[in-house]
């Protein structure tokens, strides 16, 4: 993205302007999006001719669509020609050259968060090679999985390293008619993870982005693609609990699974893209297609997800549960504070014999936002014995908010058996009252039962991830009480 | 995808040939609402289950025949035997074939103290409910408007029978039928809705039926759908309810090809209850579809559904329910569930229990299941002698039972056990 000021761009660097410079980029496509674009867009990646083809594909079709209306959320009417759809990484030079330019509210965050000194450089989008050498460290990470026969690199290296596998999983998932964001996405995405687990291994580390080569600048279009084969295992971790910086208001990222005959893949986020302020200024529009292929037998894909920032998300991890005994899992934290909108949740597509699974979706909604579960769970006729239990509960904090439950069920096998439950409440005044008899304020004390509220999710997440979204659950819901 | 439409040009025609009789205004105005929209589609969110296709096509089959000729339908239907619901229950029966009052409606208003009235002022009509696809469609082809009253105070004894019957055999393929039912202040009534096909050709039957519930009002509704397998039925009940008014409401669909049923209410005031329960009981090709939305726009109030179903055959059902806890409606108590059980391998149910909730003093709760029949139940009736056949039907019966044991209407109660008992058995005959 060039640091030419447009409206979508001074709404979201109004508190991180800190520290930009205003000379135009050479590298960055003009705003606008057409087929010329596009094929700029691919010659600049050097990519090969499937690639391209298939970019024209999603545009052409992308042409032929209209934005869904369905979701629970408002927004302006967005403005896809005012977009620039690539811009290379930002120079050194463009970025601010330490701390002290940076927002101090942004720091504080930080120290609440108990984010290390260098990380907190990182994140906010100082110069990395000044101040922190992350080379060293991943270098190490590398030659480890090497040593595994894991491939795991930036969309744009497999595209080059490794096509047959590209071409034979790239849309294999999500294809690229699935829905309006994720066509787009097909068109115009610039960059992203890819991760292949050949046969029978088990990754030796959790993967993250965090620690992939050039992952500074993911770009609003990011594209992730993860294929476990036969027997293989994998724990994926996306984003991190910081807030990230990010001058792209419009995020439409797409993320495909493949898990193959036994394979295991564990995908854990933590989202905490800029919300916006307390009157819904500015924020992300995170609109994401996530989706899991439990292609083979006794496969088993797990989101876990904790959603704390953005504007607007709209957003619903999903498994096709193809393959027998095959299962899906779905759990998720939401929080919306202030004028936040959530529109999230899952489907679970039970498609194989002895499917199975299991939702377990935790709403918080605060000040004045507005959040929605929004699931479908849908037993073909040839899944037999499919089960799924279902449980999604809402907290209520403030007058002011709203919290929406909209679970679709669609059952086709007399065998299935499926089970629904959801609940909303507010914290009680006997909770509270409960704790401030002990001494425990108002604050720590929602804190506590929100975190308690929370914690079949948190369960889920890998360790380290568990301590620092419990911290970012307080940090978001600042304010909400008293 | 392209969706069909009522061929418009006869639909007009149709409507100018009818009478004025006080409602020409409101259908007027209900057609040029339903030129703009038509009727809805499975493109809409709430109708993503339920295609009116064969209703358009019924619609447009009756309109080319009738070549906007509406003469025929005119003339009320004189002689109507006796049904067997009417000997079989005791109220005071109210009969409609195609929409139209089967004969002069009389009700010994000196006794009952019920008011039965066709609304003839233009001012009346203006009040009546037009507001999406159907309705609209309703109020454009509507030659009577029947309302009743109770007046404040007043416990109706003798519940009041609605006889809804549908015969196609003169050609009558499309009908409307609207009843007003008012309870003042501190009145209370039972009803008894009753849907019938009196032809086996297919005839499609829209029903509006508009509930308005003043202060401290009881209303005891039972809805009996048994309707013929051509049948398309679309039937929309339409509340308000005021303080302290209690609406208790049970919906038993037992026929019909295609079954659209919809319950409205509007809660306006604090003190409200609603309760309302059903039973689908489905096989063939039949398609049931009910559809409950209750607004809470203020507390405290409690509303409570629960609804389940029993389907064999290729039958597809559709239930959902929605709860809307509008900002500042602080003790509400929303409870919705629905519960099914699918016999065969081609039945589909569709179930979507949804909260939509702007205030935070809530308890609101809901839940699905969606299963076949308890094993360790049935492992239980055979330790004890009892062969699978049997337990399994004993069970099938009883998770139907949980509604009939909640009916709203006491005196129906009978006659409400033995249809269903017959529909079940035709269900559990070709599970096996």
């Amino acid at each position: 993205m060039s640091t030419k000021p447009s409206d979508i761009e001074s709404l979201v660097n109004r508190r991180y302007q800190h520290g930009f410079i205003t000379d135009i980029e050479s590298d960055s496509l003009p705003p606008g999006l057409n087929e010329d674009v596009i094929r700029a867009l691919s010659a600049k990646k050097s990519e090969p001719e499937f690639m391209l083809a298939w970019r024209l594909k999603a545009y052409r079709h992308w042409l032929t669509m209209r934005e869904p209306e369905w979701a629970h959320v408002h927004y302006p009417p967005i403005d896809y020609q005012g977009i620039s759809y690539f811009s290379a990484p930002k120079s050194d030079a463009d970025r601010p050259k330490s701390l002290d330019e940076i927002d101090p509210k942004l720091l504080e965050t930080y120290e609440k968060l108990g984010i290390p000194l260098h990380e907190r450089a990182r994140l906010a989008g100082v110069a990395v090679d000044a101040v922190f050498d992350s080379v060293s460290v991943a270098t190490t990470f590398k030659a480890k999985l090497k040593e595994a026969g894991v491939i795991f690199c930036p969309f744009s290296e497999a595209v080059h390293d490794h096509p047959e596998l590209v071409q034979k999983y790239l849309g294999s998932v999500v294809p690229y008619r699935d829905n309006f964001f994720a066509t787009l996405n097909s068109a115009v995405f610039s960059e992203g993870s890819f991760v292949y687990i050949p046969k029978g291994v088990r990754c030796p580390m959790e993967l993250s982005t965090y620690f992939r080569i050039n992952a500074a600048n993911t770009g609003q279009f990011e594209r992730t693609l993860i294929i476990a084969d036969e027997g293989s295992h994998v724990s994926y971790l996306e984003g991190c609990t910081a807030p990230m910086r990010d001058e792209n208001q419009l995020h439409a990222a797409v993320v495909e699974l493949v898990a193959l005959k036994d394979a295991r893949i564990k995908y854990s986020t933590v989202q905490n893209w800029y919300p916006g302020d307390e009157n819904g200024k500015g924020g992300i529009y995170n609109f994401v297609t996530k989706r899991g292929d439990c292609r083979g037998a006794n496969s088993k894909i797990s989101w876990t997800q904790v959603e704390t920032g953005s504007a607007i998300t709209w957003k619903y991890p999903s498994c096709i549960l193809r393959g027998e005994n095959s299962v899906g899992e779905f759990y998720s934290v939401a929080v919306a504070n202030n004028m936040q909108q959530a529109d999230t949740g899952t489907k679970m597509i039970h498609i194989g014999r002895n499917s199975r699974s299991t939702i377990v979706s935790k709403g918080i909604s605060a000040g004045r936002a507005q959040n929605a579960y929004r699931g479908l769970v849908r037993v073909m006729p040839q899944a037999a014995n499919a089960r799924n239990h279902t449980q999604c509960d809402s907290l209520l904090i403030g007058k002011n908010c709203g919290a929406h439950t909209f679970p679709y069920m669609e059952i086709r096998n007399p065998t299935a058996k499926i089970e629904h439950e959801a609940t909303t409440s507010k914290i009680s005044e006997n909770q509270l009252f409960y704790c401030r008899q002990r001494g425990i304020s108002e604050e720590d004390a929602v804190n506590m039962i929100v975190n308690g509220f929370c914690k079949e999710v948190f369960r889920e997440l890998p360790m380290e991830f568990a301590v620092e979204a419990q911290n970012l659950l307080n940090v978001s819901l600042e304010g909400a009480v008293g | 995808m392209k969706h069909h439409a009522i061929r418009l040009d006869l639909l007009t025609a149709a409507v100018d040939r009818l009478p004025d009789n006080g409602l020409r205004a409101f259908r007027a105005n209900a057609l040029e609402q339903f030129v703009k929209a038509g009727l809805p589609n499975t493109s809409q969110e709430d109708w993503r289950y339920t295609n009116l296709e064969p209703a358009i096509r019924l619609s447009n089959e009756w309109l080319v025949s009738r070549n906007g000729n509406y003469d025929s339908t005119l003339k009320p239907i004189q002689k109507l035997p006796a049904l067997p619901i009417e000997t079989a229950i005791e109220a005071n029966w109210l009969r409609f074939v195609n929409g139209r009052p089967a004969e002069h409606i009389r009700i010994d208003g000196d006794r009952t103290g019920v008011s039965v009235d066709t609304i003839t002022s233009e001012s009346c009509a203006a009040q009546l409910f037009a507001g999406d696809g159907l309705a609209n469609l309703n109020a454009s082809l509507l030659q009577d408007a029947i309302s009743v009253r109770v007046p404040s105070g007043l416990a109706v004894r003798t519940p009041i029978g609605l006889l809804l019957a549908s015969d196609a055999t003169n050609g009558d393929k499309v009908s409307a039928t609207r009843i007003v039912i008012e309870l003042e202040s501190n009145a209370s009534m039972d009803v008894i809705e009753s849907h019938l096909s009196l032809s086996a050709l297919d005839a499609f039957a829209n029903v509006v039926i508009e509930v308005r519930l003043a202060k401290g009002a009881t209303l005891n509704y039972l809805r009996i759908q048994e309707c013929g397998d051509a049948q398309i039925l679309a039937g929309k009940l339409i509340a308000s309810l005021d303080a302290d008014s209690t609406l208790n409401y049970t919906s038993l669909d037992l026929g019909a090809a295609l079954a659209r049923n919809d319950v409205v209410a509007d809660i306006l005031a604090p003190g409200v209850e609603i309760t309302a329960t059903g039973l689908y009981l489905a096989g063939g090709a039949q398609h049931i579809d009910n559809h409950l939305r209750v607004d809470h726009r203020v507390g405290p109030a409690r509303s409570q559904a629960e609804f389940r179903g029993i389907l064999n055959g290729r039958a597809r059902c559709v239930f959902n329910s929605k709860a809307i806890v509008h900002k500042g409606a602080d003790g509400t108590d929303a409870r919705q569930s629905n519960h099914n059980l699918l016999l065969s391998d081609k039945s589909e149910i569709d179930t979507k229990p949804e909260l939509e909730i702007y205030a935070d003093d809530v308890k609101c709760a809901h839940g699905a299941t969606v299963g076949q029949l308890d094993k360790s139940a049935l492992f239980y009736l055979k330790s004890r002698g009892i062969d699978e056949d049997t337990a399994s039907q004993m069970l099938t019966r009883a998770f139907a039972a949980s509604v009939l044991d909640k009916l709203p209407v006491a005196v129906a109660a009978d006659y409400v056990t033995a249809r269903v008992d017959r529909r079940l058995d035709s269900l559990i005959d070709v599970m096996k």
